[in-house]
């Protein structure tokens, strides 16, 4: 829809709908489509450029975004059909009429057959003209609407792969994480949207027997919060490899972020770190979904809430408490991200934390690994085929 | 997702949301709901009883007019969000920044708090 703004500082005309360029020698036929498509010129339905002959045709189609081509077949230097050729070679997206002697059969056969899309014969009829120019223009039109969306398409499709890399590169995957180190076992998995958002979760072995482990989702989707996610994480992991305590590594990380965050964009995350000597875990959480702790006895317990909110909303740092528990031989920390708990059936209903928590009581969860793929092999079931709307992150660590 | 102005006057800008607020649904609504809560500078109640799904776009969405407001020495309570609602924003912890109130009277009493 458009709408003509008033006022002395419109001189710029907007582009018409569409542009045909109407090659012929001969004056009367400018002087026809000029008439014939008054209307359409006068509100810019339509514009029309002229051309001689072949040559010219070819020097105006570079200069003008052109849709449709009519082009006598007698024009003076190379004939119609050559043009035909030529335009079939280097601007396959413009459609083409062709205008010949009436009942020249076989010029109209090798036009079409040079990929014209209709045809006009001599004498020209007024009424056949208007139909096949406004026939030819509509199919020229929704073939570069095609032609433009798949381009979109491919651009949208080309960034989310650039937010699955940058996801993906942030993310340990190589299990097992520490060959030879006994007193954990640690395993994470995780599964990206169609439109990626910016999940991740994240551990590392940190100097004194300590291990270091978050997990978080940013706000939005694509390479905005893909790119959220990454400067993150990092922030949190360099605060915990500096050796300050969870809700330092919290707190740090969201003065950071909240210092430019011109676009309110937002991450939950949760961080801890185990003393794989003593099973003492200390934690802090900033607005994302509490850990489960499988204890040995098949118990499955939600880990004390702590002061928190997500990072990125408000500059204060005293808003991050610390929590503390003990892990005892046996026990699992399970983190997750909410589109685990949110996976949808065709029903529209969510997956749940409840359901979360009795699949990790009912599976058989000796190793990090098997609670992992018991969780994500319960929201498949549950999701009847739904395709996940954002991603699933999850991360086991067992104490032994 | 639909927005409606319940009422909008010198003291306060009473707003319902309804329906699903994520990446499918929001739309201009965004731009709308900023022109209503934050351009008038006024304490917001945002009524979310029928409100069914909060996707983190819209959390965006609420967090930003608040904290936009507080600037001006204004006010945002939540009204009455599902339980599942409540808990997402709980969870965020965005009830620090937007108090949760389950009646009217008690949204307006907390609007009296001082930013």
């Amino acid at each position: 829809m458009e709408t003509k703004a008033a006022g002395p500082d419109t001189a710029q005309v907007p582009a018409p709908r569409a542009t045909v360029l109407v090659v012929a020698s001969d004056p009367g036929l400018r002087l026809l489509v000029s008439q014939k498509f008054r209307r359409e010129i006068r509100e810019n339905e339509l514009a029309f450029v002229f051309a001689e002959d072949g040559a010219s045709a070819l020097k105006t189609l570079g200069r003008n975004d052109v849709d449709v081509v009519v082009t006598d077949v007698q024009l003076p230097g190379t004939d119609g059909l050559t043009l035909l050729s030529d335009l079939k070679r280097y601007f396959p997206n413009i459609r083409s009429v062709i205008i010949s002697a009436y009942g020249d059969m076989r010029t109209i056969r090798r036009a079409l057959n040079l990929g014209a899309f209709d045809f006009l014969t001599k004498p020209i009829d007024l009424d056949d003209l208007g139909v096949t120019i406004l026939k030819t223009v509509e199919e020229s039109l929704t073939l570069k609407n095609a032609v433009r969306d798949r381009e979109r398409l491919t651009a949208i499709k080309q960034e989310l792969d650039v937010a699955r890399r940058i996801q993906l590169s942030m993310i340990p995957r190589t299990f097992p994480a520490f060959p030879g180190i006994k007193e954990f076992d640690v395993y994470g998995d995780i599964k990206t949207a169609l439109d990626v958002g910016g999940d991740f979760y994240d551990f590392s072995l940190l100097e004194g027997g300590r291990l270091y482990f978050a997990i978080g989702d940013a706000s939005g989707k694509g390479v905005p919060a893909a790119l959220f996610m990454a400067v993150t994480r990092t922030m949190i992991k360099a605060d915990a490899v500096k050796g300050h305590p969870p809700d330092k590594c919290l707190s740090e990380a969201n003065r950071i972020l909240c210092m430019e965050n011109e676009f309110s964009m937002f991450i939950t995350a949760f961080c801890g770190m185990l003393d794989i000597g003593t099973g003492e875990v200390s934690y802090s959480n900033g607005g994302h979904k509490l850990p489960f702790v499988l204890r040995a006895g098949g118990e499955v317990e939600t880990m004390p809430t702590t002061d928190g909110i997500a990072l990125g909303v408000l500059e204060d740092d005293s808003l991050y408490g610390i929590g503390r528990m003990k892990l005892d031989p046996g026990d699992t920390i399970f983190l997750y991200s909410d589109g685990v708990t949110e996976a949808m059936n065709r029903n529209l209903e969510l997956f749940t934390d409840k359901r979360l928590a009795n699949v990790l009581a009912g599976a058989d969860t000796d190793t990090p690994k098997d609670a992992v793929e018991a969780a994500l092999a319960a929201v498949d079931v549950f999701s009847e085929g739904v395709p996940p709307a954002d991603d699933m992150a999850l991360l086991a660590i067992r104490y032994n | 997702m639909e927005m409606t102005v319940i009422n909008a006057d010198d003291e306060l800008t009473h707003i319902k949301l309804e329906g699903r607020v994520d990446l499918d649904t929001i739309g201009d609504l965004d731009r709308e709901f900023t022109r209503q809560t934050v351009t008038r500078r006024k304490d917001v109640i945002v009524d979310l009883s029928d409100v069914d799904y909060l996707a983190s776009i819209g959390l965006r969405m609420l967090i930003t007019a608040a904290k936009a407001l507080n600037k001006f020495g204004a006010r945002m309570v939540l009204l009455n969000p599902h339980p599942d609602v409540e808990d997402v924003l709980r969870t965020a912890g965005f009830d620090k920044v937007m108090p949760i109130e389950h009646d009217l009277e008690s949204a307006l009493e907390a609007l009296k708090a001082p930013v």
